[in-house]
């Protein structure tokens, strides 16, 4: 038939026309991020071993720990600390820590203008996403 | 001085209708495409962003002028307004509602009331093509102006025959020149799409040839030449030539609603202004959702390709299609 393919694409774009849009409205209503999104890093100090797995693990080597000796001799984690404007968000440092002392959270949103902004300290690092915790742990 | 002072308050409420029109249709064209691609579209300004070309208007006053420094500036300013007084033109002698009747004759909704308006609707139509070939001449050697303007020409040339040589049935058919008496004419019998439809569908293709829209926009065809014949224009000239294309898709859809689709007449007319009002612009936005729907829609012809469709196949059809409406009006034919 004449114009056919004319109708058949004209009848596509109509019926898309009703369809509902696939837009997300994001910064007005926030995105569900998938169960396993890997974004900025939940730290418990207790859990942890102080082992350097993770440190040494890091691709961009963002990961910053220090360790000294106490009094009584025995090692004690001073600081612990994420450069995360470096990082690559790839979760080596989660899958390699054997205590599950650092893990990754669902908080994407902390973009800044101030490069400062994005350098995590131990008490910072351990305040992250606390609602989450237990869905990501 | 009756006539002159009528005249400016016409041209006034006209230039305010068809700015508004203008205005809410580069919305309406981006929400309708942007929901036919799945998307949201302007939503922001206003209530679902219809304040959205308000906003683009002020934006674009504010842009930097600039103009090439190897641009002939004389040229350079002249091209945009000769194309957009060539395509406001056009619109004086459209009738934006049916006639009424006053103590002193028919009171007619057009800014000028002429009796052969489809003649001077072709002549400053064809007009409009020179404001485009000027912005790609004046553009100073710059190369995807050059050939927008080359294409533009080669195009305006191939289709307005194709558009006049389909007008001429309903023409023929109705013994007149003028928009009124078209419409009359098409009151005593069915309209004339029932009687003509091969010359409506080469008008139809020629419509969005001439207006340059998608699938024949190669003008200005942006996957290929950038936009065409106004890449070195900004701001406020730049949007004069959307303006004007804007304004040609109105024209020529009252065009098609007049001479094939009855104008005001329909069903439940009987010649009452205001369902011939709301008949009038319901065919005519339909039309108008037609070039949206067509940009949503289809990928551009090639350049040999619109050559062809022109003078191989619309041509010679449209020319025999003229034969034989003149064979049957000399022979009478029962068909009018």
């Amino acid at each position: 038939m004449l114009f056919n393919d004319f109708r058949k694409g004209l009848s596509v774009t109509f019926k898309y026309l009703f369809k509902k849009p696939v837009t997300e409205n994001y910064p007005y209503e926030k995105i569900k991020m998938p169960q396993r999104a890997r974004w900025l890093h939940h730290f418990n100090p207790k859990k942890c071993i102080m082992c350097k797995l993770c440190e040494n693990i890091c691709p961009p080597k963002c990961i910053y720990m220090t360790v000294v000796k106490n009094e009584e001799g025995k090692r004690e984690l001073k600081g612990y600390d994420i450069r995360i404007d470096r990082c690559i968000f790839c979760g080596l440092c989660t899958e390699v820590c054997p205590t599950k002392a650092i893990t990754m959270t669902d908080v994407h949103e902390f973009a800044d203008k101030d490069r400062k902004n994005f350098h995590f300290n131990m008490e910072q690092l351990s305040k992250v996403g606390q609602e989450e915790e237990k869905k990501v742990g | 001085m009756y006539v002159v002072i009528w005249g400016i308050v016409k041209f006034i409420v006209l230039l305010i209708l068809i700015s508004l029109y203008v205005l809410f249709m580069t919305w309406f064209d981006r929400k309708v495409i942007a929901r036919m691609q799945n998307r949201i579209g302007p939503k922001l300004i206003g209530f679902h962003g219809l304040w959205q070309p308000i906003a683009d208007t002020i934006k674009s006053f504010w842009k930097e002028d600039v103009i090439p420094m190897g641009a002939y500036r004389v040229m350079f300013w002249l091209a945009p307004v000769i194309f957009i007084t060539a395509v406001f033109a056009t619109a004086f002698v459209i009738p934006f509602a049916p006639p009424i009747k006053t103590s002193h004759g028919l009171f007619h909704f057009s800014v000028v009331h002429v009796d052969v308006a489809v003649l001077f609707v072709f002549a400053f139509l064809g007009l409009t093509s020179f404001g485009v070939l000027y912005a790609g001449i004046a553009s100073g050697g710059s190369k995807y102006p050059y050939i927008g303007a080359q294409r533009e020409g080669a195009q305006m040339i191939s289709y307005e025959i194709v558009l006049a040589l389909s007008l001429l049935n309903p023409i023929l058919m109705s013994h007149s020149l003028s928009f009124e008496k078209i419409v009359e004419a098409q009151t005593h019998h069915l309209w004339f799409v029932f009687y003509q439809p091969v010359a409506f569908i080469t008008y139809l293709i020629a419509m969005f040839a001439v207006a340059a829209k998608v699938p024949f926009d190669l003008p200005e065809a942006e996957s290929e030449i950038c936009c065409g014949y106004f890449v070195e224009y900004s701001g406020m000239k730049m949007g004069l030539f959307p303006f004007g294309q804007y304004i040609a898709v109105l024209v020529l859809s009252a065009i098609m609603v007049i001479m094939f689709l009855g104008g005001w007449t329909g069903p439940f007319w009987k010649g009452c202004f205001f369902v011939g009002l709301i008949w009038y612009w319901i065919k005519i936005a339909f039309f108008i959702f037609l070039f949206t729907w067509a940009w949503a829609t289809f990928p551009r012809y090639r350049y040999d390709q619109l050559m062809d469709i022109s003078w191989k196949i619309l041509l010679p059809i449209a020319v025999l299609n003229i034969f034989w409406t003149g064979f049957a009006l000399a022979i009478g034919l029962p068909i009018i």
